[in-house]
């Protein structure tokens, strides 16, 4: 792979190609053709998040995920959750 | 920002793990960005899977490990650590973010490029559990450095 998001080593030689996916974070491990690219954020993705077919990114999701984190703190200190 | 070691210690146990997750406030995103396994006790020629599962809760009832600086100039770690966790935290279901079967007389070491690590959204008490499925009760170590 050219440009892989990480790689395995094991017993200190390199095994195997990582990709981190673009999409749910996922790290998969290259064996042949069981990745995808997305070409509307340019990341490499699992073949779950192909199946779906829409392009949210990883990064949007965790945004998301802190900004209900924040509110749902806050609500807590005005004793409403 | 700072990287940091969590060193953390158990013996291998087909339930309960370690884990490196959020404390309650003052949260900061982690990233893994290296991972080493290895088995320290008498190792067969046999199998052991290594999994890392996100979490929403803390685990409990293990032993806190306090994530150090690579570099003694910075300062303390936000994420916290726990080895031989006796009660995992709250596990999200199939949400691995690393799941690899190996020998266990093999060394295990993932590394990320940068900006390709494995996140923990900046979220009370989410967390990555690291887990060992299979594998017979020996002792083994995680070396695992985070980014935040």
């Amino acid at each position: 792979m050219l440009k892989p998001d990480g790689c395995i080593i094991i017993d200190g030689k390199e095994s195997a190609d990582t990709i981190t996916c673009g999409h749910c974070g996922n790290v998969v491990v290259v064996d042949g053709d069981n990745f995808a690219s997305c070409r509307m954020c340019s990341t490499f993705i699992c073949l779950n998040c192909e199946k779906i077919g829409s392009c949210t990114p990883f990064e949007k999701k965790l945004q998301e995920m802190e900004r209900k984190s924040i509110r749902n703190n806050h609500y807590k200190r005005l004793g409403i959750i | 920002m700072g990287v940091y070691n969590c060193d953390l210690g158990r013996t291998l146990d087909t339930t309960n793990g370690c884990a490196i997750y959020q404390p309650a406030s003052a949260l900061k995103r982690i990233r893994i960005a290296d991972l080493i396994f290895g088995v320290t006790g008498t190792p067969a020629n046999a199998a052991v899977s290594l999994q890392l599962q996100r979490s929403t809760t803390a685990p409990s009832g293990g032993t806190a490990v306090t994530p150090q600086p690579l570099d003694p100039a910075d300062g303390a770690a936000s994420a916290l650590s726990m080895d031989g966790a006796v009660t995992n935290g709250t596990t999200t279901a199939n949400a691995f973010v690393l799941n690899i079967g190996l020998n266990q007389q093999s060394t295990f070491r993932w590394v990320a490029r940068e900006g390709k690590e494995i996140i923990i959204p900046s979220t009370n008490a989410n967390g990555v559990h690291l887990l060992t499925p299979i594998g017979s009760a020996l002792a083994c170590q995680w070396g695992v450095h985070i980014e935040e």
